[in-house]
């Protein structure tokens, strides 16, 4: 590994060692406590714990020890992968993660898949002249300027309600025994409108990017010099132009795709998709510390492993940041 | 040095600049204008739920009977000034840690600059969240958080300008003469980074509208304000409403309103960026 790899790493593990301990502390400075949520949670039966349950409870989930033996039972666990228990679903953490991650990473990846092949696509045409530029640049400003849940909540009145095209909510449909094909297609369905909002709210900001990328690039000397040996117009926007002017791209894709899985929250709680925002409000609600942690972790390990893969893309992709 | 005219000027002669300059112009006189007078106060049963737009309710009621159009003027006052503090505070403050960082670039600058690449790798909406529900839910503890978590992206930028302009030649005969950190930074740097700072401010200014609206509609704002994300957050939450002509003007109006703001925040920031980039370039 070269330096700057190696200290990019360094910056990476202190991230992670600043929200391992954050992420234990913050839940517990949180003001109201998880058993007294369970013991009189808001639509439940409200339910009062007698004084000695109460106690076997802190004691079987460890809230009545000392906060630093607590962060060190945290730690072992952390090290050995357990997350701990969660207390308003009375499931393990870990597994609670493993089944609502791969929502969340479903609806990302496709957004920001699908942006960035149009955001380039139509990026490079249109980036020709400058003139008249602010025509192009007004509405993408506007659009991008639209927050997403609010762009969210018009979708689902206009796609959802009034031409009942998609689900309102879920992932898939309950109840239904569909298999194979079908099943696919039914997950589709229902992440259709959310990956349609997220994506709409990130092409804007890539088109951006890539346009002014593409912009700048193309006033190279070398850009000039092959048009001026009659190349086709398409080799050199695609092969000359285009492929020095993703660079920079690499870091903007990486970047946001590490904290689009944070940014989906409120579009997976708009939706009520099961992805790791909503387990994170809903653990946020019901005072659920070790979902809290769990999750709120899920979210920082995602987003140090993909910056730090970013930076090492760049580094083999871009031989001159070696040099620094 | 810059020239304010020159800079103010260039602003306006373009599209992106003028426009986003009368937009948050005019919603800064819709804000004072809440301040004075409103048709009826935002909490009031003014009239029967969800009736339409008519001349007693310019944009209706919603399903408590409560006037829209003193709600939305309302959520402007929140709106504008958490963008305000926020973009006060946070280009403050990350003015003057990216300042020292870039004048003392050995110890105080890589402490400094640590510290920021760490709270940028933050997951930030999660972040924001937990910070928000540890805090109890006040206006001026959103502020707080929102600043907070966007000082260290202008202390990035403010740093690496320091760190080419401490070694200008006026300004390494103003050390040699003996100028310390804060002679040199009141009569010199701030004066060099101001404009470059005011761009950055309504960068934050457009996060900060984004990021209260999003909390608002999480239902972690502040319950006592009406703001639009509150708004949106009620409409949605009315059973039925989206199946009725209601939505037209109880959840479009907070929802466009937040989206402009954001656009006209944005809009002046672009504009002052390249102003300034244009200036340079002469």
């Amino acid at each position: 590994m070269s330096r700057h790899l190696q200290r990019r790493a360094a910056t990476y593990l202190l991230v992670f060692l600043v929200a391992v301990s954050l992420n234990f502390l913050l839940p517990r400075a949180i003001p109201g406590n998880p058993l007294e949520e369970l013991s009189s949670g808001l639509g439940n039966l409200p339910i009062q714990l007698d004084p000695e349950t109460l106690k076997a409870l802190q004691s079987y989930y460890g809230l009545d020890r000392p906060l630093l033996e607590q962060f060190r039972r945290y730690l072992e666990g952390l090290v050995t992968g357990q997350l701990g228990y969660s207390i308003s679903y009375r499931a393990p953490v870990n597994s609670l993660l493993l089944q609502r991650f791969p929502w969340t990473l479903l609806l990302t990846l496709s957004s920001l898949v699908l942006s960035f092949c149009a955001a380039v696509l139509l990026g490079t045409r249109s980036a020709k002249r400058r003139n008249g530029e602010w025509r192009v640049l007004l509405p993408a400003v506007f659009f991008e300027s639209v927050p997403s849940f609010v762009l969210g909540s018009l979708l689902l009145v206009l796609l959802g309600v009034k031409l009942p095209l998609f689900p309102l909510s879920g992932a898939y449909s309950a109840f239904s025994d569909a298999e194979g094909v079908w099943q696919v297609l039914d997950i589709a369905h229902h992440a259709a409108l959310p990956v349609l909002v997220l994506s709409t709210s990130s092409f804007f900001s890539a088109y951006l990017v890539v346009r002014s990328s593409v912009l700048l690039v193309s006033q190279e000397p070398y850009v000039l010099m092959a048009a001026l040996k009659g190349l086709p117009e398409p080799i050199i926007r695609y092969r000359y132009v285009l492929r020095t002017a993703l660079l920079p791209l690499i870091t903007f894709f990486g970047v946001r795709l590490a904290y689009s899985a944070g940014g989906a929250i409120l579009i997976e709680v708009l939706f009520a998709y099961p992805g790791v925002g909503r387990l994170i409000y809903e653990a946020v609600l019901s005072h659920d510390y070790p979902l809290l942690q769990g999750a709120f972790l899920v979210f920082t390990v995602w987003i140090i492993a993909v910056n730090f893969l970013t930076d090492c893309l760049y580094m083999s992709l871009d031989p001159r940041v070696k040099e620094v | 040095m810059h020239n304010w005219k020159h800079v103010t000027t260039s602003l306006w002669s373009r599209s992106a600049g003028r426009v986003g300059l009368l937009g948050v112009m005019g919603l800064t006189v819709l804000a004072l204008t809440s301040l004075v007078w409103s048709p009826y106060p935002p909490e009031a049963v003014a009239g029967a739920s969800l009736m339409p737009p008519g001349l007693l309710h310019p944009l209706g009621t919603n399903g408590l009977g409560q006037d829209i159009f003193s709600q939305v003027l309302c959520g402007c006052r929140v709106s504008l000034l958490v963008a305000l503090t926020v973009s006060i505070g946070s280009s403050s403050c990350g003015f003057f840690i990216g300042a020292a960082a870039g004048y003392y670039p050995r110890r105080l600058g890589v402490f400094l600059m640590r510290l920021v690449d760490v709270l940028m790798a933050i997951p930030r909406l999660p972040m924001i969240i937990l910070l928000a529900v540890f805090l109890r839910p006040h206006l001026l503890n959103v502020t707080a958080v929102l600043i907070f978590l966007s000082w260290p992206g202008v202390a990035r930028t403010i740093r690496s300008q320091v760190l080419a302009l401490r070694e200008q030649d006026s300004i390494r005969f103003v050390r040699f003469c003996g100028g310390g950190f804060t002679y040199v930074l009141h009569r010199h740097l701030i004066r060099e980074l101001f404009p470059l700072l005011l761009a950055k401010s309504a960068m934050a200014a457009s996060y900060a509208i984004v990021a209260e609206a999003g909390l608002s509609f999480l239902g972690l704002g502040d319950p006592t304000l009406k703001s639009w994300g509150t708004m949106i957050r009620g409409a949605l939450d009315y059973p039925g409403l989206l199946w009725m002509p209601a939505w037209t003007w109880w959840l479009v109006p907070p929802a466009m309103m937040v989206s402009l703001a954001v656009f006209f925040c944005t809009l002046l920031g672009y504009g002052l960026d390249e102003a300034l980039r244009r200036q340079e370039g002469e």
